[in-house]
């Protein structure tokens, strides 16, 4: 268990470490949601682009970041 | 929000490509309200505070149904999928995309434009014709590296999602010998679907030193979120939480704009979930104390606590840093 540690810190100090001299690499992919506030300009894309038009209803509230981009904030 | 499904990059793509994606707080707390909508759900839901649900662009916005509420990934795309096949109205090729798939199919035999249809055709989720394509592509003779590990990635992503674990096995073994120009990303990518392959088969101590050792060797990979998501996944099921909370911590403080980085969160701040985790053993779980938005954040703090209290304890290990980063 000790050496598993030892290792796990190794390595994740390496991983560190090499940050300070390199930016890490990320995917910003993400799902192009509407933001609340725009849903009649949501429901005519759907028409316009003859598109299924999803909605997700979020139940345990939405910070002013979040309301107003979608990869930001809590929601 | 960006838990599970939806930070799943074949379900993003779909969405992307497919639907109008629309999201508002249903909660009445906090921000993101949208009247119009509430108005236009109203009556229409089963469940009318936290669903995924998919509605027809007529007069009426005919509902056509939400998905699970604790969905897993698969399960999500699959939900997607069967809307889409059961109105094929509604899933019309754009005129785009029909030039990309003539061009594969009517063009010279180019690799460039197989490939172009191949991974169309994978977001789409129409995988026979995508392993055709790919195939087709990478027995072109002048194929060039780069292409060769696209079509790599192409075949490995359908093997995996058909849980084809011996194909994605030699699948691997041959992109070994690809020397591509992104070549950390490849290996990288390597790694990360052989991992998948025992996170398949519950081993474990397999999948999180195969991950770790990827998240070492390619630090600026750009799937390394996918790489620590799981890293963590394999860690929590080894009963190593503290562990597993230092990967999904890393990918918020690093690397915020990550697919990955909402799913991260979600996972390190589990306990103090109002839900199980499907991708943590669902309601097997145990432990959680969940939750509000204010309890999810303080179980966030914890596990970013231990996130802080690992890296300080790793100071000053440098010579291995230095011997890895002259590889």
């Amino acid at each position: 268990m000790i050496i598993a540690l030892t290792a796990f810190l190794l390595q994740t100090t390496l991983a560190i470490a090499l940050e300070a001299d390199h930016s890490s690499g990320f995917d910003p992919l993400a799902i192009e949601w509407m933001l609340p506030g725009h849903f009649e300009e949501a429901r005519a894309r759907s028409r316009q682009a003859e598109r299924l038009l999803l909605i997700k209803g979020v139940s345990f509230g939405i910070d002013e970041a979040g309301a107003v981009c979608a990869t930001q904030g809590e929601w | 929000m960006r838990a599970g499904g939806f930070a799943e990059p074949r379900v993003i793509r779909l969405i992307n490509r497919r639907f109008v994606p629309f999201f508002f707080n249903t909660s009445g707390v906090g921000q993101g309200d949208d009247e119009g909508a509430a108005a236009f759900v109203d009556g229409k839901l089963e469940n009318s505070f936290a669903y995924l649900s998919a509605f027809l662009p007529d007069a009426a916005g005919t509902n056509l149904g939400s998905s699970a509420l604790y969905a897993s990934k698969d399960e999500l795309f699959q939900y997607l999928l069967g809307l889409l096949r059961a109105h094929p109205e509604l899933a019309w090729v754009t005129t785009e995309e029909a030039a990309v798939f003539d061009a594969a199919e009517h063009g010279p035999c180019d690799v460039t434009s197989l490939l172009a249809a191949a991974m169309l055709h994978e977001e789409l989720g129409q995988y026979t014709a995508a392993v055709d394509l790919a195939e087709r592509a990478i027995r072109v003779e002048d194929i060039t590296t780069d292409q060769w590990a696209r079509g790599f990635r192409v075949l490995a992503a359908i093997a995996r999602y058909q849980k084809q674990w011996s194909r994605v096995a030699d699948l691997c073994a041959w992109a070994r010998a690809i020397e591509a120009p992104d070549g950390h990303d490849l290996l990288a990518d390597i790694e990360l679907e052989l991992a998948y392959r025992h996170l398949a088969a519950n081993e474990y101590e397999q999948a999180r030193e195969r991950l770790e050792s990827a998240i070492v060797k390619h630090p600026r990979a750009k799937r390394s979120g996918e790489l620590r998501f799981y890293a963590g996944v394999a860690s929590y099921f080894m009963g190593r939480e503290d562990e597993a909370e230092f990967h999904w911590c890393w990918v918020n403080e690093h690397i915020p704009g990550d697919v990955m980085a909402r799913r991260c969160f979600v996972a390190a701040a589990r306990k103090g979930m109002p839900y199980s985790n499907p991708e943590l053993g669902g309601f097997s779980a145990s432990g959680m104390i969940g939750g509000n938005t204010r309890i999810m954040k303080e179980a966030y703090a914890t596990a970013r606590g231990n996130f802080l209290r690992l890296r300080d304890r790793t100071g000053g290990l440098l010579p291995v840093g230095r011997s890895c980063q002259s590889e």
